[in-house]
Parts: C-alpha cells; sequence; structure tokens
C-alpha cells in the first residue's frame, strides 16, 4: 500500500527493499542505496545524490524544499521538481476539517430540540400539525404540540401505559411510543390564511377549508392481552380494517364557516394547540366569542399555599381567582376563557363555609408536587368539621356525633356490613381494595411550578387520582370484568 | 489495507446515521432529528446533553481518527477507530436487532441502525489491522530508530 509522500516508496519499514532503517517519526526518505541495476538514486530533484546523506529535516515533512547536494550547484537543465508530500497533507487533512465540520454543523443542527420548538408563523404551525397528521406522525405531532400540553401527554402516557401492563389489559411488549392499530392520510389540505383570526397576542385561530383525512383503524393490531383480545372478539371484528374519511370540504360547506385549529404563541414560537382547538370549537357550538382580554394568573409562593389559596377561594366563591390559581402553560385556555366562565357562571356566592385549618403533605409527582390532606377543619353554618389523616387512617370530628376512626383495611369490612350481602363478594372486595389504595395515598391536588410561582393543575390532579384509582385494581379484578362482559 | 477497510467503515457508519432511524407513520427520521425529540423520550436535562454529545461527536471522532492516520500516528489512529466503532456498534446494534416495526405507527427504521452498525464492524477491523500490522512492525524492527 503506497502512502503520500516520500516518493511513493512503501511505507512500512519492514518492506524497505534496501535494508534501510526508517528515519524517525516515521517519514519517508528517498533511498540512499544504489538502485538495483546499478544506476545513481537520483533525488527529487533529478541530480544524482553522490552519496551525501539527505540533510532536510527529521521527522518532518520536506514540504516540497530541495535538497540541495553540497558542493554542487543546479546547474542549467530542467528546473528542480518541489517535493509535496507536505502540501499533499494538509490538503488531505484541511478537506478532512471541512468535510468532518460541516457534517458535525450539520448534525449538531439537526439534533437541536430547537429545530421542534415551535414556528415562526401561525400558518406554519397549523399547517404542519395537519401535515404530521396526515402522514400518521404521531412523534411529530407530540413533539410540536404546545410544550405544556406535549409534557402532559408524555408524562401520563407512559403511567398509564404501565398500569394497563400490570393489569394485564396491554401485553408486557406494548410500547406506549408504538401506536398500533391505527392509520392516518391527508390529502390536499388547505388553510385560508386570510381568514385567519387573531384572537390576541398569543392566540390565532386559522381556517381549515379544505381537504381529507382518512383513518384506518385495525383492532387486531392493537396490543392487548389475549385474554381481553378473547372477550372482545364477538363484539368487535378484529380481522377487518376500518377506513372513515373526514371530508374537510364537505364538512365545512356543511358548517358554513371553516375549521378553526388554534395556534399558541410561547416564547416566540406559534404551536398548535388541542386544548385552545377544543376550546374554539366549544365556543363555535355555543356561538360565543373569546374574551378580548382573559385573567392573569396569579400564582402561590409553593405548592402547599397554591392548594390552600384555591380551596379557601371555592369556598368563597371567587371563581375569577380559581382561574388565575391554574397553570398559565396547561390551562392558559382556561385564563383566557376566564371572563366568560365567569359569566356563563352567572352570579356565584359564598359557600358559607370557612377554612379554619388546612395542614398538608407534600411528595413528587411526575411534573409536579402532589399536595394531600393532613388535616381539614371547615366551619359550615357555625359547625366545625376536622378531618385528620394518620397514615392511612382517618379521623373525623363531627359535632354531635363525636369522634369517627376509618382505616384501609377496614373498608371492605363496612362494605360489607352496611351492603347486608346484597353486593356481590368480588365487588366488594374491588371497592374496599381501590378505596384503601385512595386513602393510603390520600386525597389531593398537583400543583406545578411555572415561572417561579406554584399553581394548582387540575388535569395533573386528575390523573394522579386516576393512578391511584388503578393501582387499587388487581389483574384478577379484569378477569372479573371479561367474565361480566362474556355473560 | 486496514487503513481502507476502517476508512470505507467510518464513512459507511457516518451515513448511516443520517438514514432514517426512527419512522412515525410515513415520517421517517434519521439518528439527530430522533436526537432533536430526547426531551419527549424523557432524555432531558445533563443525560440528555451527554447522549447528544457523545453522538453528535461520532463525525468529529472518524476525522480525528482519519487526520491521526493522515499525519502518521497510526496506533492513535487506530485506538480512535477502535472507540468510534465501539460508540456506533453499541448504539446501532440494540437497534438494528429490535429491527423494523411492521404495523406500529411508530418504531425503528432498519436502514440507518442495520448501516451504521456494517459500518462499526468496519471500522472496528480496519482499526484491529492497522493496530496489529504497526505492532507487527515494531517487532520485525528491534532496537527502534537510529
Amino acid at each position: 500500500m503506497s502512502y503520500p509522500g516520500g516518493g511513493g516508496g512503501q511505507w512500512q519499514p519492514q518492506n524497505n527493499p534496501y535494508g534501510q532503517q526508517p528515519q524517525q517519526g516515521g517519514y519517508p526518505q528517498q533511498p540512499q542505496q544504489p538502485q538495483p541495476g546499478g544506476y545513481p538514486q537520483t533525488g527529487p530533484q533529478g541530480f544524482p545524490q553522490q552519496g551525501y546523506p539527505q540533510t532536510g529535516p527529521q521527522g518532518f515533512p520536506q514540504q516540497g524544499f530541495p535538497q540541495q547536494p553540497y558542493g554542487y550547484a543546479p546547474m542549467g537543465g530542467e528546473p528542480p521538481k518541489k517535493k509535496r508530500t507536505g502540501l499533499v497533507i494538509t490538503a488531505v487533512v484541511a478537506v478532512l476539517l471541512l468535510v468532518g465540520g460541516a457534517v458535525t454543523f450539520f448534525a449538531l443542527k439537526k439534533s437541536d430540540p430547537a429545530a421542534n420548538a415551535g414556528q415562526d408563523t401561525p400558518a406554519v404551525a397549523a399547517k404542519n400539525l395537519i401535515d404530521q397528521l396526515g402522514s400518521g406522525d404521531v412523534v411529530g405531532i407530540m413533539a410540536s404540540l404546545a410544550p405544556a400540553e406535549a409534557a402532559l401527554s408524555k408524562d401520563y402516557l407512559d403511567s398509564m401505559t404501565k398500569e394497563m401492563k400490570r393489569l394485564e389489559i396491554l401485553k408486557p411488549d406494548a410500547d406506549p411510543n408504538k401506536l398500533s392499530g391505527v392509520e392516518f392520510k391527508s390529502e390536499n389540505i388547505k388553510f385560508d390564511e386570510a381568514k385567519a383570526e387573531k384572537i390576541n397576542d398569543h392566540l390565532t385561530i386559522n381556517k381549515l377549508v379544505e381537504g381529507k383525512i382518512t383513518v384506518t383503524s385495525d383492532v387486531s393490531k392493537v396490543p392487548l392481552t389475549d385474554k381481553l383480545m378473547d372477550a372482545i372478539g364477538d363484539k368487535v371484528s378484529l380481522t377487518k380494517s376500518e377506513t372513515k374519511t373526514w371530508d374537510i370540504t364537505a364538512e365545512v360547506q356543511k358548517r358554513g364557516a371553516p375549521i378553526g385549529i388554534a395556534t399558541i404563541k410561547v416564547k416566540d414560537k406559534w404551536y398548535p394547540s388541542a386544548f385552545y382547538t377544543i376550546a374554539n370549537v366549544a365556543l363555535e357550538e355555543e356561538k360565543l366569542k373569546w374574551p378580548q382580554q382573559g385573567f392573569a394568573p396569579q400564582g402561590a409562593g409553593s405548592a402547599q399555599d397554591a392548594a390552600k389559596q384555591l380551596v379557601t377561594a371555592a369556598l368563597d366563591g371567587d371563581l375569577k381567582t380559581v382561574i388565575s390559581l391554574l397553570p398559565p402553560d396547561e390551562a392558559g385556555v382556561l385564563q383566557d376563557l376566564g371572563p366568560l366562565l365567569v359569566e356563563q357562571a352567572g352570579k356565584v356566592g359564598p359557600t358559607g363555609a370557612k377554612l379554619n385549618a388546612l395542614e398538608t403533605d407534600v411528595k413528587d409527582v411526575t411534573g409536579g408536587k402532589q399536595v394531600t390532606v393532613k388535616k381539614l377543619s371547615v366551619t359550615v353554618e357555625g359547625d366545625t368539621v376536622s378531618i385528620t389523616r394518620d397514615g392511612d387512617c382517618y379521623a373525623a370530628e363531627v359535632p354531635g356525633q363525636g369522634s369517627q376512626k376509618l382505616c384501609a383495611d377496614e373498608i371492605t369490612q363496612l362494605l360489607q356490613q352496611q351492603g347486608g350481602g346484597k353486593i356481590p363478594a368480588q365487588a366488594v372486595e374491588i371497592i374496599g381494595r381501590v378505596a384503601a389504595s385512595v386513602m393510603k395515598t390520600g386525597v389531593g391536588v398537583v400543583s406545578t411550578e411555572v415561572g417561579g410561582k406554584w399553581y394548582v393543575s387540575p388535569v395533573r390532579s386528575y390523573y394522579e387520582l386516576a393512578l391511584t384509582l388503578f393501582r387499587g385494581f388487581e389483574p384478577k379484578d379484569v378477569d372479573a370484568l371479561i367474565a361480566l362482559i362474556k355473560k | 489495507m486496514g487503513a481502507a477497510i476502517a476508512a470505507v467503515g467510518l464513512i459507511t457508519s457516518v451515513t448511516g446515521t443520517f438514514l432514517p432511524w426512527l419512522k412515525s407513520g410515513t415520517t421517517t427520521r434519521d439518528s439527530y432529528e430522533v436526537l432533536s425529540l430526547r426531551d419527549l423520550a424523557g432524555l432531558d436535562g445533563v443525560a440528555g446533553g451527554v447522549v447528544t454529545a457523545v453522538w453528535v461527536g461520532l463525525t468529529p471522532l472518524a476525522m480525528i481518527a482519519a487526520v491521526l492516520y493522515v499525519v502518521r500516528f497510526r496506533r492513535i489512529a487506530g485506538c480512535v477507530g477502535l472507540l468510534f466503532g465501539t460508540i456506533a456498534g453499541t448504539v446501532a446494534l440494540p437497534a438494528a436487532v429490535q429491527g423494523d416495526s411492521k404495523g406500529a405507527l411508530v418504531g425503528i427504521s432498519i436502514a440507518g441502525p442495520a448501516v451504521t452498525l456494517a459500518g462499526a464492524v468496519l471500522t472496528i477491523v480496519g482499526a484491529i489491522t492497522v493496530l496489529t500490522s504497526n505492532r507487527r512492525s515494531a517487532v520485525r524492527t528491534p532496537g527502534g530508530n537510529p
């Protein structure tokens, strides 16, 4: 194998046909021995070397400088040829650096999460969503949704899938990220940019006017466990896929108005928003308009304070404060709709109940902190009711009834007594277990931190409660449900 | 010969990282686009940064190996090539073994991992050849250089 420089000689020293020791640094050198056949060796200049040792710098490429034989000056004839070893190496290195640098820059740019972080205009953001929907690009949809909405989906998809696997509803190898059994296709999607409705500085409703979206579903590809597939086999077709086409053009003609796809601005970028789109549909159904000005978010200093302020505001019937205490990222839609919601709710007076004390326990959950009740004291019409939690036992102080205590392991027994044998034993066991799970975990809300302030997240609170309920179930409960379906 | 194999391996591997690694519906994404979605996969923060730095660093690593070889630091070049092949192969192997997720709306696309894995194997073979041939050379020239 030949290498650059060194006059094209073999690179490996052991291959040196002249038996010469390799030069230090491994750089090639012109052989000094006479050529076979008795011809005098010529240096790079084409002049005989006259047996003088080469005097170029050892260990460095010779950079094309001709070596002058001692005692001789170039005399006419061909001009000396420059040795190009160093030049070639430099060129190769430069090319490698350039190509490598360009590829790395390109790779860095592509791997930047900012590449998915919204679009410059509402129209592009909306169009991207529809394109991604049309190509079934679930990952793209998740990535391009408003950050808070995407985070919500991500946080609870994994948790719910884990519970579904534990309950043997989904197969053990089911992957929440591999949405099996459904395909999307879109055709000729068009937005009417001129009709886009700018509600405020961070909300634009884009108008979808033409196109078709086709959804093909195949239940047999959903990773349900075999026992569940057997159970629902009679109810649904497991062999045929179903295709439904949503003709947007026809729908727009039928409605007499385009379909609104809401986009919101978060940190100078525009994202499609599922929550705002749903809210817009609801407003259109009720023939209502978006309020020009929403409620400003009003966070608390801690997770506990946010929960306490929310309870106090709810008891006072202060709907505006309740809405203001919701996270501006996840529940911004409710704050934008706030004045309208308050107006639609009508006059809501105080409940008459007064919060005397609210002590809470706090634990970390996905995306925030769960605040559960430790002690609650409320006065209603002069009567004070107190509930205290101690481990998985709850003690209630009710005027006229004294102190009552209930622990998680007593629920089943209580149900059996109260039910009088009318409730099936299996149902008693399930209800008792689920209730016990809730009592052990505690009832509360999830607070999230946004911009250094704490807010109460209704969606996360709901999901945590749902997860708590799920955790109370066991696989045999699903078997019982399947048996019920089969009857 | 080893250098040529390693060179082909490096180029193949780097090319493989730009081929489809993930399919979502009819959309495919290369390994770098997949990395840009690391927040969705829960790889945010320091862990995500490290994973990205290592993977994006493969191209500079390949470049360093090639440059070292050209300027005749061959053993070091061989070691860097070995490191490159190990990283690329470690990531590509499980993805390639898992293979195409047929029927799933979201899943692994085989092209990227398979090509990257093939390149990684070639790089490792080439790097080992370079390292062992240099070692043989050293053995055959006892006493070292004058």
